[in-house]
């Protein structure tokens, strides 16, 4: 089990901007006491004349039954009083993170990465002839990138087509990562392909993603400054939380994606999706941060285990 | 092509007959009869006619009972997308049902493996080598479905080849057997195609007795397999023969 | 998309001729089959399967629907396969799609069986009723290549058969009985889950012709030399339930009839080898 806790002396200061929230939960929890609990999210939605609608059962473990339902207003809450999240971690506890160099055998370099449930292919192609000759930049090496999801990656099976906005998003994140890294100047006139495939999505996909193409791109050789690294770390009552899973994520928090190269202690890759104070936001940074150089010590582990492994097989 | 009645109404009424039609098909009995009245080992009238679209470089017409496909064929002709250098030609199949086709509207869409399995049945029994860098393009479109539509589109295809002059080594004919419980009905109709528990589809070149495509669904012992391949050698033989005479006729005609 | 010399295709092909291909293989051997199972958690049953340097998952998830009207006392399943482009560059953006559609329709063939559903289907599926004409199970089957190296068919029906035997759908109880259209309450049960029988799941074995030679599970090196190739798919009885032929040139009738019989001798000792394989598999999930 990795476990990161970096020393960071924050205290989670009462909340102010989940305010409403907590007063919204504290009305529902009022009339929890009189009526059962769908009666009561009847109610509470006729009193305030809100739409939303109520997960299946907000006192139930969530962890299978929310799977793939957008949390409602009700508060829920992500870390107990005794200071665990739903999946039994401390909020500055990564999941348990596990790679595996050369595991698709025709492409030129590949790997996995998991981070908890989450679970991501990466193959590497390249370099190569570029294939689409007006694409080809005379002195860099194109490097093209594509993401996907499997069918069955997710709670609910849904059929998506290829290429919908989020994909290519998340596509063009990887490659504008990825690009920052490598030499591209040392290969003019050549394409690097990186194909990344989810088999499992539980929240991080774009972390691991990230995580994976490195060990990828590591294996197949290619020349890079650095290797990046990715995790995510989020903000939910009022507690940072490192790398987010599904149910995290989708509570509509704050989510900030940090890439960094950790050698040259740089960071390439920075998003984030909702408001945040800025001293809180950089509590949060901070966090995901450790979280990288943490997945950046296991990977740089992996790939000396997959060169010893290489060294002993040529007999060195 | 349709059955004149037999005094001709002043006006129109829809005749109800066909509505109630008998279920075809009760449990292992060996008396029931098909729809239309065919025995099990005999195929629908087929009819051909070449030069239906007069743009295409070739074309055909195929009408079996109440299957109607027209084809045509364009090329060879430059690739339209900027593709590899090769020094045999290209097949470019595309098979597509009219909304109008099938009872339900618009239902004609789940068949897109069709396109695919035309182009396997056709590509071994045309000399691709004859035309390089260039494609020829068949495009298939299924007015009725009335039962058995590949096999029809296929007959049809290659008769629509031919028609373009492409080098060919032989036409090809298909026919379609299904089984019904312990019979094989030849050339099935829509309704004993809904009905089957398995059905076969053979593509040949009658002249060299070559098979150019064999699909088989369901369950089938040797014996079994055989028997029903026999059948439609057999058929396809006799197929041919009329494709072959549809040709002759175009060719007679047109010289005239 | 394989790029070979006039001198790699004639080692190739004189390989065959003379009983020995280039990874040492017979004519008629597989390649070493390696089964893992429930390797997606999220869904009800999964397997991956590797045959070389192919490396396929299958995974299956049924949900709740509704029978067609059609079909009242029959479930619905449907199988889709994805061609990743982790598997090959040539499968970017849409280009995987026809070799998906493919593989989806001849698996769906050889598998499933007839339109009648009852003979030469592997899984029965008036099995996954629960009330007719209201309630079935809906079965997913999705594949997905992560890496090809030839015989994507015979290894995706081989996952497929893996993933089933690993499936586990739950029980479903009926709360009360309804009348006339409302849709009855159903309970589904989180302990208690059915198996399916996978025994008379077929196997599919893809004869590739090489001159005047057959060859199974061709590498794509191999696949880029044949003149013709027919996959079959046979049950434990030795009934063939789909055949697809894939291209090529024309055969004579003779030939394909003695390429259905090689087939059936070889799909006995792989239905074996895969079953002992799954048991394994079972075993090993089980103990970690």
């Amino acid at each position: 089990m990795m476990q990161v806790r970096p020393n960071l002396d924050y205290e989670g200061p009462k909340s102010h901007q989940h305010h409403r929230a907590f007063v919204f939960g504290f009305e529902y929890g009022f009339l929890k006491e009189k009526l059962d609990q769908k009666e009561a999210a009847k109610r509470a939605n006729e009193q305030l004349g809100f739409v939303f609608d109520i997960g299946p059962n907000p006192w139930s473990k969530p962890a299978t039954s929310s799977f793939g339902c957008k949390p409602s207003l009700v508060k829920m809450e992500y870390v107990s009083p005794e200071g665990l999240r739903l999946d039994g971690r401390r909020p500055m506890e990564m999941r348990q993170i596990r790679a595996e160099i050369g595991t698709v055998a025709r492409a030129d370099g590949s790997a996995v990465f998991e981070m908890g449930n989450t679970k991501v292919i990466a193959a590497v192609y390249g370099p190569r002839e570029v294939q689409n000759r007006s694409q080809q930049i005379s002195d860099q090496a194109l490097v093209r990138c594509e993401y996907s999801m499997a069918n069955f990656s997710t709670g609910d099976r849904m059929r998506k087509p290829k290429g919908d906005r989020r994909s290519t998003e998340i596509s063009l994140v990887i490659r504008q990562t990825m690009e920052a890294c490598i030499l591209t100047h040392l290969m003019p006139r050549s394409q690097i392909d990186i194909f990344v495939q989810v088999l499992q999505a539980d929240g991080g996909t774009r972390s691991a993603c990230i995580n994976a193409a490195t060990l990828a791109l590591a294996d197949a050789g290619i020349p890079m400054r650095d290797i990046v690294t990715s995790c995510s770390a989020g903000y939910l009552n009022s507690t940072p939380l490192l790398d987010l899973n599904y149910i995290e994520d989708s509570a509509g928090g704050p989510d900030v994606t940090v890439g960094i190269l950790p050698k040259l202690d740089k960071v390439t890759l920075l998003q984030m999706d909702a408001k945040l104070p800025l001293d809180i936001f950089e509590n949060v940074m901070g966090l995901a941060t450790e979280g990288c150089k943490a997945v950046a010590n296991y990977i740089r582990e992996v790939l000396l285990e997959n060169t010893k492994q290489l060294e002993y097989r040529r007999g060195l | 092509m349709a059955a004149k009645p037999g005094s001709a109404p002043t006006t129109y009424s829809p005749s109800l007959t066909q509505k109630t039609r008998p279920p075809i098909f009760k449990g292992n009995d060996l008396d029931w009869v098909r729809p239309d009245g065919r025995g099990f080992h005999q195929c629908r009238p087929a009819f051909f006619r070449t030069g239906a679209v007069n743009s295409a470089s070739g074309s055909a017409y195929a009408e079996f009972g109440n299957t109607k496909v027209i084809v045509s064929v364009f090329g060879p002709r430059e690739s339209k997308k900027a593709m590899m250098y090769s020094d045999i030609g290209r097949l470019n199949c595309n098979v597509s049902y009219t909304t109008f086709a099938t009872p339900v509207r618009g239902q004609g869409s789940d068949h897109k493996e069709f396109s695919s399995m035309l182009h396997k049945a056709l590509e071994g029994a045309i000399m691709l080598e004859t035309f390089p860098k260039t494609t020829v393009d068949v495009f298939a479109l299924v007015l009725e479905s009335g039962g058995s539509d590949l096999p029809v589109v296929i007959s049809c295809a290659s008769l629509a080849l031919a028609d373009a002059g492409i080098m060919m080594y032989d036409l090809v004919a298909a026919v379609s057997v299904s089984c019904l419980g312990k019979n094989l009905v030849i050339d099935p109709i829509l309704e004993e195609e809904s009905y089957q528990d398995g059905s076969l589809m053979l593509t040949c070149m009658p002249s060299r007795y070559e098979v150019t495509q064999l699909i088989f669904t369901g369950e089938w012992s040797t014996p079994d397999i055989n028997e029903a391949m026999q059948l439609c050698l057999d058929a396809c033989g006799k197929l041919g023969k009329v494709m072959r005479s549809c040709l002759k006729e175009a060719t007679s005609a047109s010289q005239e | 998309m394989v790029g070979l010399s006039v001198g790699e295709k004639h080692f190739i092909q004189g390989g065959i001729a003379q009983d020995l291909r280039s990874d040492g293989r017979k004519r008629l051997t597989y390649r070493p089959i390696y089964v893992e199972t429930g390797v997606i958690p999220q869904a009800h049953g999964s397997a991956r399967i590797r045959l070389g340097a192919t490396d396929v998952i299958a995974s299956v998830k049924a949900e709740l629907g509704k029978p067609s009207a059609l079909q009242p006392d029959k479930g619905k399943i449907a199988i889709y396969v994805d061609c990743s482009p982790t598997a090959a560059p040539m499968f970017e953006g849409r280009g995987g799609e026809e070799l998906s559609t493919e593989l989806s329709v001849a698996l769906q063939r050889c598998l499933l069986g007839g339109k009648s559903g009852s003979a030469g289907s592997g899984i029965d599926p008036s099995s996954l009723v629960i009330v007719e004409g209201k309630v079935c199970w809906d079965l997913y089957i999705d594949g997905l290549v992560i890496s090809s190296d030839g015989n994507l068919l015979d290894a995706l029906g081989a996952a497929i058969k893996a993933a089933l035997s690993n499936t586990g759908i739950p029980k479903v109880n009926v709360a009360s009985e309804t009348s006339g259209d409302e849709q009855p309450e159903v309970n589904i049960s989180d302990e208690e889950f059915l198996q399916f029988d996978t025994s008379g799941i077929p196997v599919i074995v893809t004869l590739t012709k090489v001159g005047r030679h057959y060859i199974v599970d061709a590498t794509s090196e191999e696949e880029s030399q044949i003149s013709s190739a027919i996959s079959i798919s046979i049950n434990r009885k030795g009934h063939i339930c789909g055949l697809t032929k894939r291209g090529g040139a024309g055969l004579d009738p003779s030939i394909i009839l003695d390429m259905i019989s090689v087939a059936k001798h070889v799909s006995e000792q792989l239905i074996n080898k895969l079953d002992s394989e799954i048991a394994a598999a079972e075993a090993n999930e089980e103990e970690s």
